[in-house]
């Protein structure tokens, strides 16, 4: 088929179907969908990691308490029948809190 | 595919999204031109368009670069309005095929100028697979290959269909209008 010498008709038919153009910022709405649809998608990414994680945790924390809940129970009752029992009790959950924080701040301060 | 596109690839998977504007700019008129032809309303053409655009920037890293970036977003652009098509079921007519035509009076009406509006009228009443088989070829001048890619067809069963749509073409342009 050597349409290059004949078919001149079709060749013009072919011609006067030649479409309409895009409207000239058509890449900068596209662009903004994209970074829109992106968006979404970190958002949805960054939910389904949260609840990953919280499942994980509380996964975890039955397991321990299936497996070792009567033993960590006992030794509750044992520190807490001492006088100075929960001593330590406090600056560990200061240390929790304060690493907690600072793990928050560095995310942040990350992702800024 | 260029050096410099397959950087811009590989930029645009690490992160640099706005690189994709080049392509968004370079190839954007070749997949509306596909896509123009098999959608009446130019909004829809234009909102197709952008579906393919988007799809090919969430599939880029399935890009191999065995074919061009062009064809490559063609052939995407092309199965999207397919896709929009077929959900409106739009009707096109269907022809039998005269036996006793032969081919030398099919191409001698495909040469005759004063047939032009008789043949955009037929073409018209194409289905788009076939409107747009023969666009790419007659036309736009592409390698089979690269056609036989964007319609996902086996690049040996071309020639024939061209030749059918020829035949289809030209009853149409006889006799379509009464069908």
């Amino acid at each position: 088929m050597e349409q290059t010498t004949k078919d001149r008709a079709l060749m013009k038919a072919l011609a006067q179907k030649e479409p309409r153009q895009l409207p000239s910022n058509f890449a900068y709405v596209t662009m903004r969908r994209i970074k829109e649809e992106q968006r979404t998608e970190e958002r949805r990414q960054h939910k389904l990691a949260i609840i990953t994680m919280i499942a994980v945790t509380l996964v975890g924390v039955a397991t321990l308490l299936y497996l070792l809940g009567d033993v960590i129970w006992q030794s509750l009752v044992s520190i807490s029948l001492k006088p100075d029992g929960f001593a330590l009790v406090l600056p560990t959950l200061f240390c929790l809190v304060f690493f907690a924080l600072l793990n928050h701040w560095l995310s942040r301060h990350r992702t800024a | 595919m260029q050096t410099d596109e397959k950087e811009l690839i590989a930029r645009i998977l690490d992160g640099h999204a706005e690189d994709f504007g080049y392509f968004l700019e370079r190839y954007s008129h070749e997949a509306f031109a596909i896509v123009v032809r098999l959608v009446p309303q130019q909004e829809d053409a234009e909102e197709l368009v952008q579906d393919a655009f988007v799809r090919a920037f969430n599939r880029l890293d399935t890009f191999e670069g065995r074919s061009s970036f062009s064809t490559w977003i063609c052939r995407i652009a092309y199965t999207t309005a397919i896709s929009w098509l077929r959900k409106r079921r739009m009707k096109y007519l269907s022809i039998d095929d005269n036996p006793k035509l032969s081919d030398t009076e099919v191409d001698e009406a495909f040469d005759d100028e004063s047939l032009i509006e008789d043949l955009t009228r037929a073409i018209s009443l194409l289905k788009p697979d076939e409107q747009t088989l023969i666009t790419l070829y007659y036309y736009d001048n592409r390698p089979l290959n690269d056609i036989a890619y964007i319609l996902d067809v086996e690049p040996n069963t071309l020639a024939t269909r061209l030749h059918r749509i020829r035949r289809k073409l030209y009853l149409l342009m006889k006799h379509g209008t009464n069908h």
